[in-house]
């Protein structure tokens, strides 16, 4: 029986409310913006759980006495969790690690430094893609650490058997799919996970939509805007139509999907790269890459997720933050050890020039040499789409939309619905929130 | 068991005793007091301030402004919270999908319960010892750790059986439907036949034999003293046990959460209510919202504990 466990849970729950009771009496003020320059030696705290990050605070903590970095290696399912309650209880370390999604959502909860001042200097470092992952609303609260540009890989030697080739446009994918599905119906061109909807995500990115645009004083709310009506489509005929299989990401057996042939084309990013040789025992060296679908050709974009080092809110020295994060993720001498496979970072740079670094990262045998996987790469990194931004609800309607993106794979509500649905969601939520914002359109 | 209960009138209602009963109370109250001390303390600290801690947050709610970024306000919202989970739809249907398949897999559960233990309560006691402690290893495994074993076992991609399912050329899902519940439910039960095994068999060893003797010279069969001795005098334990498993129920959380590691199209994140309060607590970071939630499901889970006791005391009289 489980009740005794699920007490378990419970108290649990309750050691950790009553923390937050012991801490929760601060908060309101702190918007004070960090302008002013440090002077003498500091001691930072950095949370992060990227292998690899370690020896490169080693490396600047000896060329840097004046601002030492103290890491915390914070791996595990709950870090967002400890560093909201580290933030409300006043000990929270000056940075840490995080994704685009969370440094918004952190940031709409007032748990960052605005560090615009003292990180414009960095700015031309980076792409603008990547500064706007670290600047939802404006204002800067972090420093962009890493990129995921998307593109594809593809089985040559299935597509070669199926009379299909890599597909320049994501209508060539369906197409490619039905042709697939006339040979074999066991076979899939793609993969849609249940629990993850950053499929549509990336399509509307690269749709050119914009589910939420900052408008001066407000915001612009446009998940049925006809960019990202397009986006919908194109995972609706991959639904209707059966073209895709939905292994979920979290399965222990997720890789066989691929690996066995019975999925044969999947869109993916520079962080899965180190992966492949291990995780594709029997089809590695079948394998190729592409650019990934665009929607139009003229003008192909891609999406990318980015990975940022967060200033936190009560951080004392913004400035010093920035330097070492900004020599983190940007200085030769940082992502030549990065970029190294030996680190075991999976890290691909958010720099404007990535040429430098993206031979290393190509897995030795998983691509047959056939395709030019550097420049693919390289491609893919310039073409992620500037318009992206992240809303002040980003997070919560991200969890409405998982909760929706079930029944859209089964076939139980259409794309079209749900995005409606998260138009009218967004909308009223923010509305709760006292945050201003208005349909797109 | 009543009779043990009562108070023993005739103490407290001998003449020695009536000489100073105010003083005597009153320093029987504070050494009784300073006894509980211990308790009292530990209640309050890990019963009673934390939910009080949860009724403050659930009558507030996060407010911001602008365009939303940048320092936030919890400002006071009275009942808002509430309202909003009151017609809050899918948070209700989450309700009634927990209690629904927790009466069902409950049922079977318990049933399977009190068969396997009036079957040991049949046979020598050594046979006994072996199987009471080879019936309980589920219930000593970790729920975690159980329930990754049966993921493997469900997963689309990695289980075996699967696997020779496509050999063979059929195909088995363990979820989408009723496969959903009955895959959970087989996890479930699986878990908790042992556990609730030993509760109704030690009930059944306290039962004085005599009854059963009595029965037999009446010339009544094994199935028929389980039946109608065994069963009517342990209704107390299946009462009990039943209400654990209820109230374990509605705080269905760590094996739809795990499972949904393997079918995410067919355990959403609102599945049970448990699952909601953790998604809008941690992922959206909506404490107010998840505090009033929880406060919800708590008054939900103690009135159907009550109701459930009272009906069944009722009819067991």
């Amino acid at each position: 029986m489980s009740t005794i466990r699920t007490r378990a849970v419970a108290g649990a729950a309750a050691a950790l409310s009553l923390s937050l009771v012991l801490s929760a009496c601060g908060g309101g003020d702190g918007s004070d913006s960090a302008a002013k320059t440090t002077k003498g030696d500091v001691k930072l705290e950095f949370w992060s759980w990227t292998d690899g990050i370690e020896a490169q605070v080693g490396v600047w903590n000896k060329a840097h006495p004046e601002t030492q970095v103290k890491f915390v290696n914070a791996a595990g399912d709950t870090v967002y969790q400890k560093l909201r309650a580290a933030v409300t209880s006043g000990n929270a370390p000056c940075l840490s690690k995080m994704d685009g999604m969370n440094l918004a959502n952190f940031a709409a909860d007032g748990l960052l430094t605005d560090i615009s001042e003292v990180a414009a200097p960095y700015k031309s470092r980076y792409t603008a893609p990547a500064w706007n992952a670290v600047s939802p609303g404006g204002a800067t609260y972090g420093i962009p650490t890493g990129s995921s540009p998307l593109f594809t890989a593809y089985r040559a030697d299935l597509f070669q058997k199926y009379g299909i080739k890599a597909p320049k446009t994501w209508q060539d994918l369906i197409d490619a799919g039905k042709a697939v599905q006339k040979k074999d119906k066991g076979v899939k061109i793609y993969n849609m996970a249940g629990e993850d909807p950053s499929t549509l995500v990336d399509l509307s990115w690269e749709a050119g939509a914009q589910w939420y645009k900052l408008a001066g004083d407000h915001w612009e709310i446009g998940f049925t805007s006809p960019e990202a009506l397009k986006a919908g489509d194109v995972v609706q005929q991959l639904v209707d139509n059966d073209l895709a299989s939905n292994a979920s990401y979290a399965d222990p057996g997720v890789f066989k999907t691929w690996d066995l042939g019975h999925t044969i084309a999947m869109t993916t990013s520079t962080w899965q790269l180190p992966i492949y040789d291990t995780n594709f025992p029997k089809s590695k060296g079948e394998w190729q890459l592409a650019d990934s679908p665009a929607f139009d050709p003229a003008k192909p974009q891609t999406s990318s997720n980015f990975d940022v080092t967060a200033v936190l809110k009560g951080c004392k020295y913004p400035d010093r933050a920035a330097q070492f994060a900004a020599w983190l993720s940007s200085s030769k001498e940082s992502l030549t050890a990065l970029t190294d496979p030996k680190s075991k970072s999976g890290l691909f740079p958010a720099v404007k020039d990535v040429s430098p670094y993206v031979d290393k990262i190509i897995p030795a045998e998983m691509f047959n040499g056939k395709s030019d996987s550097a420049q693919v790469i390289t491609t893919a990194a310039s073409r992620v789409g500037d318009q992206w931004q992240y809303g002040p609800n980003y997070a919560a309607m991200y969890s409405e939309m998982q909760k929706q993106w079930g029944q859209v794979m089964k076939k139980e509500i259409t794309v079209k619905e749900m995005l409606t649905h998260l138009q009218d969601w967004v909308l009223a939520d923010l509305k709760s929130k006292g945050v201003k914002a208005v349909a797109a359109g | 068991m009543s009779t043990l209960t009562r108070p023993p009138k005739v103490a407290t209602d001998s003449p020695v005793r009536r000489t100073s009963p105010r003083r005597a109370g009153r320093r029987g109250a504070y050494k009784g007091l300073l006894f509980m001390l211990p308790f009292l303390i530990g209640f309050l600290l890990t019963y009673v301030v934390p939910i009080g801690y949860a009724l403050n947050q659930s009558l507030h709610e996060k407010k911001s402004s602008g365009i939303g970024f940048g320092p936030t306000k919890v400002v006071f919202a009275g009942f808002a919270n509430f309202a909003a989970i009151l017609a809050d739809g899918a948070f209700w249907a989450g309700m009634l999908r927990t209690l629904l398949f927790g009466a069902a897999q409950i049922t079977v559960m318990l049933g399977i319960s009190l068969l396997l233990a009036l079957l040991l309560d049949g046979i020598a006691a050594r046979a006994v010892r072996f199987f009471r402690a080879g019936l309980l290893i589920p219930y000593v495994i970790p729920g975690v750790v159980s329930t990754l074993i049966w993921l493997f076992l469900y997963s689309p991609t990695a289980s075996p059986i699967v696997d020779i399912a496509d050999r063979l050329g059929t195909s088995v899902t363990f979820f989408g439907g009723i496969n959903t519940y009955l895959s959970l439910g087989n996890l479930l039960t699986w878990q908790g036949i042992g556990f609730n095994m030993i509760l109704i068999s030690a009930s059944l060893q306290a039962l004085p034999r005599e009854l059963y003797e009595a029965a037999r010279l009446d010339g009544a069969k094994e199935w028929r003293i389980a039946w109608s001795i065994k069963v009517p005098n342990i209704t107390g334990i299946l009462v009990l046990t039943g209400m654990f498993s209820l109230i374990g129920r509605l705080q269905l959380f760590t094996e739809p959460l795990f499972l949904r590691y393997v079918a995410p199209e067919s355990i959403s994140t609102d599945f049970t209510p448990m699952l909601e309060i953790f998604d809008r607590a941690f992922k959206t970071g909506d404490y107010q919202y998840a505090a009033a939630e929880s406060l919800v499901l708590a008054v939900v889970t103690g009135v159907l504990a009550f109701v459930f006791y009272r009906v069944t005391n009722r009819k067991m009289s």
